[in-house]
């Protein structure tokens, strides 16, 4: 390859050439001769034109640009020589580049990424800790006192998330939609500028309930305003108030990764969009709902931040016994943060990331296997090439070179591999209307992150073959050829550990995946506990257009019945929660008799409101007592059965009392439900209460219509039916229960098996790819051996069972071993997901028949290969 | 590196000073293009030394990458486009030493083989 400037110097040396023969030519003449003669002497007098010029242009010396572009062309002639060998060490690389890079990408979205804002390092979370949550969020009055107070941050803000409804016009029906309550100069705290209008002014964020004005998000903004440059000045209305719009976001703009809230208003708006509330979020100091950021003061340490904090938190915790004797304030990284906010999250990260790396690690073993049997084949060419006269040094360059190019082709191969996974992780929609999104992406990082991991790939995997290979070439090569093999036992002794390690470990992960597929074929036959068929859920919240108590029971009461009135249905339920999503409330109770371990007074139990129907609507069985009568005459719950089986075991539950909540309200047990699953098909046996409705109430109630006819025909009856009892009723989450159970319940399920078995697959490919380069190096190893045998007699089909014996042997072995780690393994992973069950024996007989085919087909082909050995090359070669 | 290949290149070495001297030592009187060199190097030994293209090229354009000399395209008398060398300043300085380290060594070969000869011939 040639470059620009290269060229240019040629065609000056060209010239210079030129030049030089021309004077000759003219002296030449000059002595009396034929202009012919003369130009022809001229010519021979100079020498080889040609040599001439390549060897003053060696003079210029290489640039080293040019040096690698001559050793990747280099490398591409010999990959393109040698296509099996390249395809081979580009899937295997791509595979475990693309799952590195898979799960890097996951993890970044969910953990590492920075906050798309000004500066990120230099932005901290203000938390409080109690004994039992070392992450909660801050009081405002408490914010307001550190923002005040701390000299260790040049600014302060905070957020909250907030569901309210919103409308664009008076007569529009108002929808729910997910946005933030931000305090203080949000924007400027964060280093983020609105992309149209303005941020929040310091006097709009001072005077509780003064200042009604809000920012879009980009999206939002986008999709209700379709992007008009007009929408600022304004008015959405937000829980009925008109709110000016003073400004939008930026696009992507995110403060919780995972959030995007559609629009921001100031915190001191709370008390007016949400009156219900019985204690002011703006006086109480017990109510810590503020999730802090803070930017640190230039020349401040997070250490310093934090040491100031601390000592605030401490002065606080003197002024507020009541409330603050047992918090303590912390500052801590946003990483941090996110890892206490979700420690499975990071768990799971380090193990994805973990597992990939180990796919990648052998698939670099498995490349540097190739690449040294290979070498072998190579060190005569390399002796040849050294003897006459190029370096060590440049060969080792060479050589490196072409394990980056294989690498780097690998790393394409691997990204696009990644892109495929990522766009599926993308496409996992949560069930629900809370804009929760992982923000999966190939983004730089993630590309940066490949090339990185190819270029570690192609370090580990060349050097040692590179250097194996010049260290044989040096000194005996040229001499031995291919037979000596002094030295060689260790090292093909570790190659074929290493063989047995990855069959071992393919073996875990496909066992593990097998029983995960056979946990999820008995979760698709397991009861839920519930009805899953021929439900139809609409969430309501009549708090939202300022109903009181009296109304809001008043509604829902009508509203019941006179859905069951609907031609269809079969029967009609209340509930505030619904299976498989976090929105049950927890509720502290103290179960009478039980004797608490010292420390403790209480437990914490997840708790729903139901009406009298919820049980047979959705088939929840009542195993002992009672459902809920239509009206109660004293405080009466339902348990399950495993809250009997952990207070009460061998006692009756029935007439038993529960003193629940803060205020210890005493309930009779009249009920024991089947314990079903709550939040997770794969949860361990969870405690449950179930409290009456219209005893108790929540604002937010789910209506649960069963019909025999197809659930989702009942959708327009039902919203017909909320808007005829009041036209203003926000109505949200309308779906039906089948498409929710199945997506949102069994796809998560689905999604976690296919990582799980994604990776067993491609951990089971890469050990098939490792045997077949042992077997081949074995046999490039042993031909003279295998002439030998064959000149004196042996059969080809014998030669091939040589092999296939030893890579049957490697195979059997590394499955041994795995089975042996699976059973751990195994048990390790049923003790968290209750769903696994035990090993069945069908998965441990099917995974070891699996592997054992795939390794015969592996050692198949160098086995073929060895036995068309012809003795008479092999034997004379050397 | 394999120890050979080191005397190899020390023996190419000592061929390229000794060109590289009489190159710098002919541009001391002025500017030249390389066939003038050639052919002021050859008449200059009295026709005892006849520097090959193969390596007054490479040399020319080793020592201009070095500094030591400039180029320059500019016409003959004859109204031939070619290229004329100069002696930078750092050659200038590179001619004084190179030329001292010469008379040193040619002196002290002198010396040896005047010494064999006498031994020998006693």
């Amino acid at each position: 390859m040639r470059f620009p400037w290269s060229r240019q110097r040629a065609r000056d040396l060209e010239d210079e050439i030129q030049a030089h023969l021309a004077m000759a030519t003219r002296d030449h003449i000059e002595r009396g001769e034929s202009p012919r003669d003369a130009a022809w002497n001229a010519r021979r007098e100079f020498g080889n034109e040609a040599l001439v010029k390549e060897v003053t242009r060696a003079m210029w010396g290489w640039s080293s640009l040019e040096r690698l572009a001559a050793d990747v062309k280099y490398a591409l002639r010999m990959l393109r020589r040698n296509p099996g060998f390249t395809l081979t060490a580009v899937l295997c690389l791509g595979l475990g580049i693309g799952a590195t890079t898979a799960t890097f990408g996951l993890a970044d979205a969910l953990l590492f990424r920075p906050l798309p804002v000004r500066d990120p390092a230099r932005l901290v979370v203000v938390t409080s800790s109690t004994p039992e949550n070392s992450s909660e969020g801050l009081s405002y009055r408490d914010l307001v006192h550190v923002r005040d107070h701390a000299r260790s941050f040049v600014a302060v803000t905070a957020f909250q998330l907030a569901s309210l409804t919103i409308a664009r016009s008076p007569d529009e029906v108002p929808r729910r939609k997910m946005g933030m309550y931000v305090a203080g100069d949000f924007f400027g705290a964060l280093g983020v500028v609105p992309v149209l209008g303005r941020g929040f002014a310091p006097y709009e964020t001072i005077t509780p309930g003064r200042d009604p004005v809000v920012v879009l998000s980009h999206e939002f903004w986008n999709s209700e305003f379709g992007a008009q440059r007009g929408v600022i000045g304004r008015h959405l209305r937000i829980n009925g108030i008109p709110f000016e719009i003073i400004g939008v976001a930026p696009e992507d703009f995110a403060v919780v990764p995972s959030m995007r809230p559609a629009y921001f208003v100031p915190f001191t708006m709370r008390t007016r969009l949400w009156p219900a509330a019985d204690r002011d979020p703006l006086e109480a100091r017990e109510i810590r709902g503020l999730n802090v950021r803070a930017r640190l003061a230039p020349s401040t340490g997070i250490a310093q931040a934090s040491a100031e904090i601390e000592s605030l938190g401490a002065a606080l915790a003197e002024s507020f016994p009541d409330t603050h004797s047992r918090h303590t304030l912390h500052v801590r990284t946003e990483l941090g943060e996110r890892v206490a906010q979700s420690p499975h999250v990071a768990v799971v990260s380090a193990a994805l990331i973990t597992l990939a790396f180990l796919v990648l690690l052998i698939a670099c073993a498995n490349v540097a296997s190739l690449l040294l049997a290979r070498a072998r084949s190579r060190a005569r060419e390399i002796a040849v090439r050294l003897s006459i006269g190029a370096s060590a040094p440049r060969l080792f360059r060479q050589m490196l070179t072409e394990s980056l190019v294989l690498s780097v082709l690998a790393a394409v191969v691997g990204v696009l591999f990644a892109f495929a996974a990522i766009a599926y992780l993308g496409s996992i929609r949560l069930p629900t209307d809370t804009p929760i999104v992982i923000p999966t992406q190939l983004d730089l990082r993630v590309l940066l992150f490949a090339l990185g991991a190819a270029v570690l790939t192609a370090l580990l995997a060349g050097a040692m073959p590179a250097w194996s290979s010049l260290r044989q070439a040096i000194a005996p090569a040229l001499k031995a050829g291919d037979a000596s093999t002094t030295g060689g036992r260790n090292r093909m002794f570790a190659r074929q550990g290493l063989v047995v390690g990855q069959v071992a470990l393919s073996v875990v992960l496909l066992v593990i995946s097998g029983m995960l597929i056979d946990a999820f074929r008995r979760m698709l036959i397991l009861d839920p506990g519930i009805r899953t068929t021929g439900v139809m859920m609409v969430e309501l919240d009549p708090s939202l257009i300022r109903y009181t108590a009296g109304q809001t029971r008043q509604f829902y009461t009508t509203l019941v019945e006179r859905a069951r009135q609907l031609p269809g249905v079969e029967a009609a339920a209340l509930s505030s929660a619904i299976p498989f999503r976090p929105n049950f409330s927890d509720e502290q109770v103290v179960p009478e008799g039980y004797d608490f371990p010292p420390g403790q007074t209480a437990a914490v139990v997840s708790s729903s409101i139901v009406d009298a129907s919820y049980f047979s609507t959705m088939g929840v069985v009542l195993l002992q007592g009672r459902a809920f009568a239509s009206t109660e005459s004293r405080p009466v719950a339902i348990v399950n059965q495993e809250f009997v089986r952990r207070y009460w075991p061998g006692q009756e539950a029935l007439g038993k009392q529960i003193r629940i909540g803060a205020n210890q309200e005493l309930v009779e047990v009249v009920g024991v439900a089947r314990t079903g699953k709550y939040l997770s098909l794969a949860e361990l046996p969870q405690p449950y209460l179930y409290l009456p409705f219209p005893q108790r109430h929540r604002s937010r109630m789910t209506l649960l219509v069963q019909t025999e006819a197809d659930a989702v025909r009942m959708a327009g009856p039902i919203l017909e039916l909320v808007r005829s009892l009041d036209p203003n009723q926000p109505v949200y989450n309308v779906r039906d229960l089948q498409t929710y159970y199945e997506q949102g319940v069994l796809g998560i399920a689905l999604t976690a098996m296919q990582v799980v078995w994604a990776m067993g697959l491609t951990a089971l490919l890469l050990a098939s790819f490792g045997l077949y380069g042992v077997i081949s190096f074995s046999v490039a190893r042993r031909r003279r051996e295998i002439g030998i045998r064959m000149a004196i007699g042996a059969d080809r089909s014998r030669i091939r069972r040589l092999f296939l014996k030893q890579g049957l042997s490697l195979a059997a072995m590394g499955t041994a071993v795995g089975i042996g780690l699976a059973i751990p393994a195994f048990r390790a992973a049923s003790a968290g997901l209750a769903g696994l069950g035990t090993l069945s024996a069908w998965t441990l007989a099917i995974v070891p028949a699996c592997l054992i085919a795939v390794a015969l087909a592996a050692a198949c082909i160098p086995a073929w290969h060895a036995s068309r050995i012809n003795p008479n090359v092999v034997l004379r070669l050397d | 590196m394999p120890p050979k290949r080191e005397a190899y290149r020390d023996r190419i070495e000592l061929l390229q000073g000794t060109l590289d001297l009489l190159i710098l030592e002919t541009l001391r009187w002025g500017s030249f293009h390389g066939y003038a060199i050639a052919n002021s190097i050859r008449a200059g030994s009295g026709d005892l030394l006849d520097v090959e293209t193969g390596s007054l090229y490479p040399a020319l354009h080793r020592l201009e990458k070095k500094g030591w000399i400039r180029s320059e395209w500019a016409l003959t008398e004859n109204n031939q486009r070619a290229k004329y060398y100069t002696l930078a300043p750092a050659g200038k300085k590179q001619l004084a030493i190179q030329k001292s380290r010469w008379e040193a060594v040619s002196g002290a070969i002198t010396t040896l083989l005047n010494r064999t000869t006498a031994e020998g011939g006693a």
